[in-house]
């Protein structure tokens, strides 16, 4: 890297931070996302695209919101090419070469910037808030806040909600059948099975709470014997849902799991 | 390129800016309180939509005391002559922001817009297969177009976040991007911060900005990105030198390649608008001085991209624009139908009569600042700026595109060129806005503000279903537990039990889901003509139908709503609308498998009939 990116240059701190960026994407676990886009995304959003700006054009071409609108496109720019050459070349789009390229466009970037001596000095907010004004921050930051824990929980169902149970079934040996209950209070369920037209065997009742699932395995002897199941709901007449293999020919797949 | 700044207003302006630069640390109190008016805006959305999804009542009121606390007070504000161009800049991010979220908190858990469940679909097939290009069986084309899909999921795997959390992430940066550069850009070209920061408020009045440009989709990447090309544009037009020029116009064809790897429709109004500022220049100034090398330069990335990439966009497209002509031209001649005004996508109007009334007015009130914003164009002289012009043609455009909202078939078309010609709206009518404030004493700051916040909501009731505005029940609780609504269960029980991958035909919305949720390869719509096969009530005529497309699974949904793109996701409060019993039944036969029945879904395998 250029010697023309001094310590405290906004082009070391662009530097700095992609280098914060490979590190937590290398050592911060997944579960830690939040820190951890904070600190790697701008290495896709804005480093790349800001060191470029520097090296192309003059500090004094572009005022602050300028600089901020062409460093986000640029790197957008950047983070779109690096994939398709990636791609190109037959590699995969995974983490490794992805953020190298990103991280190197930005070093590479901010040296040349350096050499041609674009780097700015870093300076410090110019704004300092009263405690007034402090306070009517912390305030808007509370609203924000809950609107966020609102709008992200899950709240109770609507009165009148149509629930639904969900009777399944699988063309396997044994048969699998399940039941699944998306609905909004406990309900009891009873399933008969007929094979071959034979007398029907009955499983349950069984009661489910919302979200529950039941499953049971059918015994059908070899070949591919007619099967169908029915579910009721407890205390009702006719059956709610029904199920059957009548021809055995749908595939399951290998990465299925029942 | 002439670009020239506003005369009187810009110099006007600097003088006042410049007095208050001697006291900055005080301009941070009033934007305090704004900020707190908008947060307070957001808090509003989230009690609103919470409303909304629990079944309460007077949702609506509260949403749009919610919009006038985000839109007002940053008008008010904006509208004064004393904020620096730095306050003007935050508050027009803030508001983009907060109208960001009143889309996020409408679908906090998941994407539930149509183009969105598609585009998602390519994000999540570029994360687990690690390559660009895959399939999209819903909408080909999505996928030979990976700007707004390779972004996020360069985001996913640095941030090692959800692919839902990128993508929201991305919108909002894209968002960003789009504010300021508007911002830049209406200031470079009117010489005024005061100009740039109310031409920003009103893009927001774009019938699409509130919520369908919210999306996640490629026009939401494309179009900010477009944006900051122009200003680059721009400042090339300004550059000092041969050598500064070359650099500015890197910069350009690179942004601009990324908006021809991104979105197809975006790239070529990009190239339009080019074309028309070197036409217009030549015709004013001769032709030396245009960005000629520039324009021809994207327009040769997007044919190459168009040949080499994204050989089906023309296919793709052309249906759309010829079948919009030939409806307008049926509709002309009195051949066709208008289409209902206020309709929800199958037609019924639904939107309150007050509210059609405000977007009524406030298409008027548009007319009038966009009718002043043109007439100063010509009368400072302007009009030697071929950029301006343009952009004022643009605005008078969106104006000459409003009837086509009355043809069935072009309405989605005069709608999607809306957000391309507001960007002319934008800065004419804060010219307008301008003239009016300057004009003399009076309530005139609170008028602008008040006009401003009409034409916003006229553009929030024109673009979308009113019924669809607020969060409708998608993840509810109960006895502990959280559910989903029966179309999630039975493509999560498809993905899980059968396996993904599998050609699955089914409605618009739960193919949307088959696709996302499960993974599998989705039929829809009328290309192969799953719609027809669906609802028809004998299966005999389709049984080749389903050999030659090898669709081996079937997903009846007996709810008419399920074939709504837009509103076919959620939790159905009482009775819906149903379809004839006899669509469904037609599968029930000795060789198909019943596999799974939830009432109203019902999957059948029918690789038995091939």
């Amino acid at each position: 890297m250029s010697a023309a990116v001094r310590a405290r240059s906004d082009l070391a701190l662009a530097v700095a931070l992609a280098l914060a960026g490979v590190l937590a994407a290398a050592a911060l676990p997944e579960s830690l996302g939040f820190v951890r886009v904070l600190i790697a995304g701008p290495l896709v959003l804005v480093l790349p695209g800001y060191a470029l700006t520097r090296a192309t054009l003059a500090p004094e071409d572009l005022r602050g919101p300028e600089l901020g609108a062409m460093s986000v496109a640029l790197s957008v720019a950047v983070t779109i090419f690096s994939a398709l050459i990636i791609d190109a070349l037959g590699a995969k789009l995974t983490l490794w070469p992805w953020i190298a390229i990103l991280a190197a466009v930005t070093i590479a970037a901010a040296a040349v910037a350096g050499r041609r001596g674009h780097a700015r000095p870093l300076r410090g907010p110019a704004l300092a808030p009263r405690v007034g004004e402090l306070v009517v921050l912390a305030a808007a930051l509370v609203l924000i806040a809950g609107a966020a824990v609102l709008g992200f929980s899950p709240l109770a169902a609507p009165k009148g909600t149509d629930g639904t149970v969900a009777l399944h079934i699988l063309p396997t040996h044994p048969v699998r059948l399940s039941v699944t209950s998306d609905e909004t209070r406990l309900t009891s369920y009873t399933v008969a099975v007929t094979v071959s037209g034979r007398a029907p065997r009955r499983f349950g009742p069984f009661t489910l709470a919302p979200g529950a699932s039941w499953s049971g395995l059918v015994a059908v002897g070899p070949g591919k014997p007619a099967v169908v199941a029915r579910l009721s709901v407890a205390g009702a007449a006719a059956p709610a849902r029904t199920v059957s293999l009548r021809c055995w020919c749908t595939s399951v797949r290998s990465a299925a799991t029942p | 390129m002439a670009v020239g700044p506003a005369q009187r207003a810009g110099g006007q302006e600097r003088a006042v800016e410049e007095t208050a630069a001697a006291a900055p640390e005080r301009a941070i109190r009033p934007l305090c309180w704004v900020i707190l008016c908008v947060a307070a805006g957001v808090a509003a959305v989230a009690v609103a939509d919470a409303m909304s999804r629990t079944g309460h009542r007077g949702g609506s009121v509260v949403f749009w005391i919610a919009v006038v606390l985000i839109v007002v007070p940053a008008t008010l504000r904006m509208a004064s002559l004393r904020p620096q161009g730095s306050e003007r800049l935050a508050i027009v991010i803030l508001v983009g922001l907060a109208l960001y979220a009143v889309k996020l908190l409408r679908d906090p858990f998941t994407f539930t817009y149509a183009d969105e469940l598609v585009h998602f679909h390519n994000l999540q097939a570029i994360l687990s297969t690690g390559r660009l290009f895959g399939s999209n069986p819903i909408l080909p084309i999505t996928p030979r177009y990976p700007g707004l899909e390779t972004v996020a999921a360069a985001l996913a795997r640095a941030g090692g976040i959800s692919p839902f959390a990128a993508a929201v992430v991305l919108i909002a940066s894209a968002r960003t991007m789009l504010v300021v550069a508007l911002y830049v850009l209406y200031e470079r070209v009117s010489g005024s911060p005061r100009v740039a920061g109310l031409g920003v408020l009103v893009y927001a009045a774009t019938p699409t900005y509130l919520f369908f440009s919210a999306q996640f989709s490629y026009e939401s990447l494309a179009l900010p990105l477009a944006a900051v090309a122009v200003f680059a544009v721009i400042r090339w037009g300004t550059a000092p030198d041969a050598a500064s020029r070359r650099r500015w116009e890197a910069v350009v064809l690179a942004i601009a390649a990324a908006v021809v790897v991104s979105h197809h429709v975006t790239a070529y109004a990009l190239i339009a608008l080019l074309a028309g500022v070197c036409l217009l220049h030549w015709r004013l100034h001769g032709p030396r001085g245009a960005p000629w090398a520039m324009t021809a330069g994207i327009a040769v990335l997007a044919v190459l991209w168009l040949v080499f990439a994204a050989g089906g966009t023309i296919s793709y497209l052309q249906p759309v624009i010829t079948t919009a002509f030939n409806k307008l031209v049926q509709t002309l001649n009195g051949e066709a139908g208008t289409r209902v005004l206020f309709a929800n996508q199958g037609g019924v109007e639904t939107t309150p009569l007050i509210e059609r009334g405000l977007a009524v007015l406030g298409i008027l009130v548009l007319t009038g600042f966009l009718v002043v914003g043109t007439r100063v164009v010509w009368q400072r002289r302007w009009r030697a700026n071929p950029l301006i012009v343009l952009l004022a043609a643009a605005a008078l455009g969106y104006l000459a595109t409003l009837p086509l909202r009355l043809v069935p078939a072009a309405w989605e078309s005069a709608s999607r060129a809306g957000e391309f010609l507001f960007v002319g709206v934008g800065v004419t009518v804060a010219l307008g806005m301008l003239w009016v404030l300057d004009g003399g004493r009076g309530r005139r700051v609170q008028l602008v503000a008040w006009g401003l916040a009409l034409v916003l909501a006229s553009g929030v009731i024109a673009g979308w279903p009113s019924s669809l505005r607020l969060a409708a029940p998608l993840r509810v609780t109960a006895g502990g537990h959280t559910l989903e609504p029966p179309s999630y269960l039975a493509a999560r029980w498809s993905g899980s039990a059968l396996g993904g991958d599998q050609r699955i035909a089914a409605e618009d919305s739960d193919a949307r889901l088959l696709l996302d949720v499960a993974g599998q390869t989705a039929l829809t719509g009328t290309a192969p003509d799953v719609d027809d096969m669906l609802t028809a009530k004998t299966l005999a005529p389709w049984r080749r139908f389903l050999a030659t497309n090898r669709i081996g699974l079937v997903e009846t949904d007996s709810r008419q709503i399920s074939q709504d793109i837009i509103a076919g996701y959620f939790f159905d409060i009482g009775p819906t609308q149903q379809f004839s019993p006899l669509a469904e039944a037609k599968f029930d036969l000795p060789g198909v498998d019943r596999l799974y029945d939830s009432g109203d879904i019902v999957i059948y395998g029918v690789r038995g009939l091939w």
